[in-house]
């Protein structure tokens, strides 16, 4: 079973907190590492983000999610790992990627979760649009230290 | 035999070519996608860009044999 990836829109706390809940019933696991991104109101040269509007690859992107998956499995041992990303316009505030990554003990849920978060944004291939005010735009970068 | 292709492009490289996928017939290899797709979008020339066949990252000229999608992304910015 292929799991799923986009929502539309930025992801609802409601939805995030029923995460948390499901996995209370999981006692095997003593650590939840979760990441939240956040549209930020960015003052560019081009006026002030008011958001950003989320495109992708789709099907390219759930092939290489469960490739990430699977590599992060075999270096930790972790339970299990959930990934969310928006899709479609997502304003300042909102919540346009959700991590969760669980595991017995805190180091390993710690360590995949940061290493998930930059293979998510390095080789998914998902582009953010950040909508301005003064009905401008420009295509977002993403920065990244090489080292993780 | 000669491959069907259809090329799609993502994000910006979209809005260079106004177009979100195109058809090409009768093409042997990727560089030859390549080619043709950068002689009808002169402009393509001026962006980065990488090339998925079949949705994987390819780095250098793939044979094609039958029917493929081959994408042009502009780098990755999701998060």
């Amino acid at each position: 079973m292929r799991r799923s990836l986009f929502i539309q829109g930025p992801i609802s706390v409601a939805f995030i907190s029923a995460q948390i809940r499901k996995h209370q019933f999981k006692t095997d696991i003593g650590a939840n590492q979760i990441f939240l991104g956040q549209v930020r109101a960015d003052q560019t040269t081009n006026g002030l983000v008011t958001g950003i509007e989320y495109t992708a690859y789709e099907q390219m992107a759930l092939d290489i999610m469960e490739e990430i998956r699977a590599s992060l499995f075999e270096k930790y041992p972790i339970r299990c790992i959930h990934v969310y990303h928006s899709l479609g316009l997502v304003k300042p505030g909102g919540c346009s990627l959700f991590i969760y990554v669980s595991a017995a003990h805190s180091e390993a849920a710690f360590l995949a979760c940061q290493q998930l978060l930059s293979k998510v944004k390095k080789q998914l291939p998902i582009w953010g649009k950040e909508v301005m005010d003064k009905q401008q735009y420009q295509w977002k970068v993403n920065t990244m230290t090489e080292s993780i | 035999m000669k491959a069907e292709v259809e090329v799609l492009f993502f994000g910006l490289l979209s809005e260079i070519t106004r177009e979100t996928s195109i058809r090409i017939w009768d093409v042997a290899d990727t560089n030859s996608v390549e080619n043709i797709v950068i002689n009808r979008y002169p402009a393509l020339r001026n962006y980065n860009y990488l090339i998925a066949l079949d949705k994987q990252l390819i780095n250098e000229n793939r044979l094609l044999v039958s029917e493929h999608t081959i994408a042009f992304m502009p780098p990755f910015s999701g998060g």
